[in-house]
């Protein structure tokens, strides 16, 4: 079996993964990190999103044998010793989550967009996040969070 | 449960494929297979990454061509695309493909290799004139992407044979396009009907998604076109010679007559938005 060396939240590890198991199957099980969430299974619903060298994918379709060398950041690996990060906090402040499933998510997916796009629109945020579902509905808050980051301020109703 | 495989050249891609045949799959971004894996209708017993064959990540610009490697995800064909509007089309095709996530991992090439009849991908590739690059045992081969795909889920692919990149000819300059589809939702799901247009230097091309079991040219739109030029009035035809090429069917996403008035809703707006561009040939 291929032994695979990669980073999860800037710690190092080492896996032997047989070949069928996902990314998200070693996060969630040999490595504890059950923030990213297990919906569809088939790269529909967003809940498993995380960032792999910086660009957000459903982490249920990548095999764990492919990550040699990936860096890989979940939900797990936001904010610090020193509280949440900002976007975390925002999603507090905005109400931007009822259950919580797509939470994770989500927040990955706004971190990616104004990694790349500081200040996108309200329409940018909407289409950013397309791919990622929330059974609550609440996406009106979600954008609401994000936009509030963004430095937009039409985030604050 | 299957063995994995990163092969580090296309001659040893080509050597497993042939050992192994049908029980072999590539694979790319995986996000179809995998998906289609898990759902029980694919169950290969090896699968082999493309991704670790050198040289399938790039894409090369010459003044001829751009070839976009086998390796290459939508999402890094839509930022290189940026920068060459002559290829928009297909930039637009891409970014309707799924979402964000899927991008970061789906490849052009594997869009083209899973062959279903509503890969927004395909209709652009199309009327850009579009070749496939294939490699076998014996050598490479250039395959247009018409005939590329000749069934929903079958390729012109024989045994042992692997897609390495898919070459966009250079269009004159000034030549644009656009490409236009409608799903039940804008994104992740399949489109409903698709319709991709393309000018250069007088030519017209019209290619339709998701109304047959392939894509399908609308030549004699083309050759009106051609002939009479773009008008509200010769749009307007061409929608009607669309809606009578489709041989669309009816299923989840919609019935057959309403995928008919949708291609042609579509070929007459993309019309019309290309000639708003003033890019009229």
């Amino acid at each position: 079996m291929k032994t695979v060396t990669l980073t999860v939240n800037n710690r190092p590890h080492t896996l032997t993964p047989s070949p069928e198991r996902t990314l998200l199957d070693v996060l969630r099980e040999d490595l504890g990190l059950t923030g990213a969430k297990r919906g569809c299974d088939a790269g529909e619903c967003g809940a498993c999103t995380v960032l792999l060298n910086g660009k957000p994918v459903n982490s249920c379709l990548v095999l764990a044998v492919e990550l040699s060398g990936a860096a890989v950041v979940t939900i797990e690996g936001l904010g610090g010793p020193d509280g949440l990060d900002r976007l975390q906090q925002s999603f507090i402040d905005n109400f931007a989550l009822q259950c919580g499933y797509c939470t994770p998510g989500m927040i990955l997916m706004g971190k990616a967009l104004l990694m790349q796009n500081p200040h996108p629109t309200e329409a940018e945020v909407k289409e950013f996040i397309s791919g990622n579902l929330c059974r609550c509905t609440g996406y009106e808050n979600i954008v609401k969070a994000i936009m509030a980051v963004a430095g937009g301020g039409e985030g604050n109703g | 449960m299957f063995a994995y495989h990163e092969p580090q050249s296309l001659a040893e891609v080509t050597s497993l494929l042939t050992a192994y045949g049908e029980s072999a799959r590539i694979l790319a971004g995986g996000t179809d297979l995998l998906v289609q894996m898990r759902k029980g209708r694919q169950q290969p017993h090896h699968l082999l990454n493309i991704k670790t064959v050198s040289g399938l990540e790039q894409i090369a610009a010459t003044e001829d061509s751009v070839e976009i490697g086998a390796a290459v995800t939508l999402g890094e064909g839509e930022r290189f695309l940026a920068a060459y509007p002559e290829y928009g089309v297909l930039r637009q095709a891409m970014h309707s493909v799924a979402s964000v996530q899927i991008r970061h991992r789906a490849t052009l090439a594997g869009n083209l290799c899973n062959a279903s009849p509503a890969a927004d991908t395909v209709p652009a590739l199309v009327v850009l004139g579009a070749k496939i690059k294939i490699h076998g045992a014996r050598g490479d081969r250039l395959v247009p992407v018409e005939r590329f795909i000749t069934g929903p889920g079958r390729t012109v692919l024989l045994t042992g044979e692997v897609v390495s990149a898919v070459v966009l000819p250079r269009p004159e300059s000034g030549s644009r396009g656009v490409y236009l589809r409608k799903a039940r939702r804008p994104s992740l799901d399949l489109a409903t009907a698709s319709a991709a247009v393309f000018a250069a230097g007088g030519a017209w091309r019209i290619a339709l998604g998701a109304v047959a079991p392939t894509v399908v040219r609308v030549r004699e739109a083309e050759r009106l076109l051609a002939r009479e030029g773009l008008s509200a009035a010769t749009a307007a035809e061409a929608a009607r010679l669309a809606r009578a090429e489709a041989k669309p069917i009816t299923d989840v996403r919609g019935t057959a007559e309403y995928r008919r008035e949708l291609v042609a809703a579509l070929v007459e707006q993309a019309l019309l938005a290309l000639g708003e561009e003033g890019a009229r040939p």
